[in-house]
């Protein structure tokens, strides 16, 4: 259905081609799966698809486009429209009208089609992405997950052969990505749709995608079955996968193969490996006195005018040297308490303490990294940004805080024209530069490559290790398990557990109730009977090393 | 309602949100020339009441009335007090005396600080002029699809590309309302100071660049979204652009009526500089009284 041939394209500002050769075919009805590092060409291709690169004189395209046995590589952007529909990552910056049912109707309008014609599949079309009964509802009232399905069937409507979608689930909660991407499915299934994705979270899609391709450089290095591709890559982690956990959990077992399927790596631990009993290793949740950094006593609160408490009485401390994860449904009150903390909202009812002052008179020992990393880019350098508005760092220390950020080839380059990880960076260095005693992060990892998502890590656990206390809003389950010592779930303005990362990610019954994602390895655990574990290192306690068929 | 939901239009009286963008843009713009044309307080009263009035009928939320209401008083205080205080036009006159001529330094420097009666009136007249554009430019803002509006534009021959230039700006109006408000907020967050915590003024200068950093960006992937979606065609919008006509009527008659207050007005200006014919005295007098 879609054939590219040799597709090259060179930016007019650039000496090199930023796509090279690609070949590239997808058959009607199927769903690829399109991965690789922020800039590597991704985005790019989809504008060549889109015939957005074809008819301005701004770059030099070579290679040909065909859709449906079509030449389409010299067709306007509007008559590609029509077969091909490109949903982008944010629904906010695509939709265009004022509520749902003009937004749906759009393109056909553009078409200069009957008004019944148009309402008629208006509701056809809402019914197919579940947004039946919302026509006359302004975009604005509908919840992120909500837009994003507004954004498909906006695109929908036109019955497009091939649907392009530009990491349409990056900015969305677990429970939110799986919706999506069943919609699809039942829209590959139903309606016989290609589906073409580029993402990043390859390790949450792998069960949804059968074919993978993976870009690098402008290039694809890869593209066939997403169970091949595991081994093939292995050792390549420029190219910025994140990987599932089971294929982690093979390698950290240096099992025979490489699977993402539950079911083949149990089969392959009991294969090559014998079950060990050992004890688990446990993880602190108190603070000693002298560790303890922030105690939040009965917070309340209530927003003005609101007939309901959005936080019932909490009660936690948070230590020195421990990063704490916060997790919970979207609404649970996780947003309010960050705010609480980083005294961007009043404490009404209840006390909060750092360093055993009230938190109201110690804000400039808090460092708040909110969602929209962006919008705390201030200067017009990289170097101006990690010093803005602080006197007390020196030249020695931004230099080597620059080297700890990875950033020191950037110190003079406008943070905004860096890319979203080295952004994110910028503004992580800033608040770091002001060394803070308690770093609160809101979301840090949306829409990150897994390279970005190293740095992070690192820098977390460096200022954790470097006597820094760490409170991650999170609804990414693996970045916990990854970095955080403990987890807090808020479920309705009330805290259903506080305790050790292990402990909290690896009872389903909390997970569920916190509206979080089970990390596939619990199912392995249980089928291969040792106690449930949430990381490949973890498992590996109960499994030998001793085995056959290692590689 | 959050601030984003004050930039957009769904709760509008359902007439005011189906009223052809045409319609609205040509009031919008004949209401422009009649409060430059009327120099007389009372009409322009009666102007601005009438925008008012539309308002209540389009059914603005009490939300926005007190947005409305901040933004109309400020600038109609901000207008008369300039002017009580600083008209410079002869005649004038003093209803209260702020600061005496004779009151040491200060007196000296400002040769006294007085508050004119005509001033206030100057600066009603002005305040009255931006309020009524204020008041039925948000009100169309408040009301109208984008599409609307550049459906509009596109039927009266601009350029598709700057006509969805233009109308971007009201697109993106309930975004940057919530932008500015997060920028402020990473403003607080990254002062030095414990009252720049809080502050919100001192933060302002600051706030223009990553607003205008995003703003490409969302514009970028919007102006991709709706080229792919086929906006620029030759063929599109015919029946969007369909006008009915008893909008049509009204929008003739009311440039009909523009056309007679503006002549009238030439004609009575003329007159003063001594271009005068006694068959319109009726119409002199007219305006005199009333624009």
């Amino acid at each position: 259905m879609l054939k590219i041939e040799e597709l090259s394209y060179r930016y007019q500002s650039r000496e090199n081609f930023t796509l090279q050769k690609i070949n590239l075919q997808l058959a009607r009805g199927e769903m690829l799966l399109l991965a690789g590092r922020s800039g590597c060409g991704k985005s790019t291709l989809i504008k060549a698809i889109s015939g957005l690169l074809n008819n301005n004189d701004k770059g030099e395209l070579v290679g040909k486009i065909f859709l449906e046995n079509e030449d389409i590589t010299n067709f306007s952007p509007e008559k590609i429209g029509i077969m091909v529909g490109t949903v982008y990552q944010s629904p906010d910056d695509q939709l265009f009208a004022m509520t749902v049912a003009d937004e749906v109707g759009f393109a056909l309008e553009n078409q200069g089609l009957e008004p019944d014609y148009i309402r008629e599949q208006v509701s056809e079309t809402l019914r197919l992405v579940g947004l039946a009964g919302f026509e006359s509802y302004s975009i604005h009232q509908l919840s992120g997950g909500q837009r994003q399905r507004l954004a498909l069937a906006s695109i929908l409507i036109t019955k497009p052969r091939l649907l392009i979608l530009d990491e349409p689930v990056s900015q969305m909660n677990p429970q939110g990505v799986q919706d999506f991407l069943n919609l699809l499915l039942k829209l590959n299934r139903e309606e016989k749709i290609a589906i073409l994705m580029v993402e990043h979270r390859v390790n949450e899609l792998a069960g949804y995608f059968k074919r993978l391709a993976v870009m690098q450089a402008g290039k694809i290095i890869y593209d066939g079955a997403i169970e091949n591709a595991w081994s093939l890559l292995d050792g390549k982690e420029d190219v910025g996968l994140r990987e599932p956990q089971n294929v982690k959990l093979c390698r950290v077992l240096k099992l025979s193969a490489l699977s993402s399927i539950h079911q083949k790596v149990v089969s392959l631990i009991k294969n090559e490996c014998s079950i060990l009993e050992k004890g688990k290793a446990t993880c602190k949740t108190c603070c000693a006195p002298e560790e303890k950094l922030v105690e939040v006593q009965k917070l309340h609160y209530k927003y003005p005018g609101a007939v309901q408490e959005t936080l019932h009485g909490l009660n936690f401390e948070l230590c020195k040297k421990q990063i704490t994860a916060l997790m919970g449904f979207n609404g649970a009150g996780k947003s309010t308490l960050m705010n609480l903390l980083g005294g961007l909202t009043s404490v009404e009812e209840g006390k909060i303490f750092l360093t055993g002052s009230p938190i109201h008179k110690e804000l400039g020992k808090i460092g708040y990294l909110r969602q929209e990393p962006d919008l705390m880019l201030l200067a017009d350098t990289v170097l101006e940004e990690l010093c803005w508005k602080n006197k007390t760092i020196t030249a020695q220390e931004v230099e080597a805080l620059l080297v700890k950020l990875n950033l020191e080839a950037y110190a003079h380059d406008f943070p905004l024209a860096l890319s979203k990880g080295q952004r994110l960076r910028v503004v992580l260095g800033a608040m770091l530069a002001k060394k803070p005693q308690l770093l609160l992060l809101d979301e840090p990892t949306t829409g990150q490559d897994e390279q970005s998502l190293t740095e992070i890590k690192k820098l977390l656990l460096d200022y954790k290790n470097s006597g820094g206390c760490v409170f991650i809003c999170t609804h990414d389950v693996e970045l916990a398990t990854e970095v955080a010592d403990r987890v807090i779930v808020l479920n309705q303005g009330k805290i259903i557990a506080d305790a050790p990362t292990e402990k909290v990610l690896s009872n389903r019954e909390l997970l569920h109730a916190g509206g979080l994602a089970a990390s596939s390895l619990l199912d392995v655990c249980e089928e291969i009977s040792v106690p449930p574990c949430i990381s490949a290192e973890e498992v590996k306690r109960y499994v030998s090393t001793s085995a056959v068929g290692r590689h | 309602m959050s601030v984003r939901q004050l930039w957009e239009g769904t709760d509008a009286a359902p007439w005011m949100q189906k009223l052809n963008g045409r319609t609205k843009l040509i009031v919008l713009f004949l209401f422009a020339i009649l409060t430059i044309t009327i120099d007389n307080p009372r009409s322009l009263f009666v102007l601005f009441s009438i925008t008012l009035l539309l308002h209540v009928a389009a059914k603005t939320s009490i939300y926005k009335w007190k947005v409305l209401a901040i933004l109309l008083l400020l600038g109609l205080w901000g207008s008369m007090f300039s002017q009580a205080l600083f008209f410079a036009q002869s005649t004038r006159t003093p209803l209260f005396v702020l600061i005496e001529p004779n009151a040491g330094f200060l007196g000296t420097l400002t040769g006294g600080l007085y508050v004119y009666r005509e001033g206030i009136l100057y600066g009603a007249v002005q305040g009255l002029r931006s309020a009524s554009m204020m008041s039925l430019g948000l009100l169309v803002c408040w009301t109208s699809d984008p599409r609307q509006l550049l459906q509009a534009l596109i039927a009266w021959r601009l350029s598709p590309q700057i006509a969805f230039m233009l109308v971007t700006a009201i697109r993106f109006l309930p975004v940057l309302a919530a932008e500015t408000g997060e920028v402020i907020t990473a403003l607080q967050l990254r002062s030095d100071s414990h009252s720049g915590r809080t502050a919100v003024i001192r933060h302002l200068p600051y706030i223009a660049k990553p607003l205008l950093a995003r703003c490409l960006r969302r514009a970028q992937t919007l102006a991709l979204s709706v080229v792919s979606r086929g906006f620029f065609l030759a063929n599109a919008n015919k029946q969007a652009n369909l006008w009915d006509w008893r909008e049509k009527l009204c929008c003739i008659s009311l440039s009909l009526l523009v056309a007679v207050i503006v002549s009238s007005k030439i004609s009575y200006l003329l007159s003063e500089q001594g271009f005068y014919f006694g068959v319109l005295r009726q119409a002199y007098d007219w305006t005199k009284l009333y624009l």
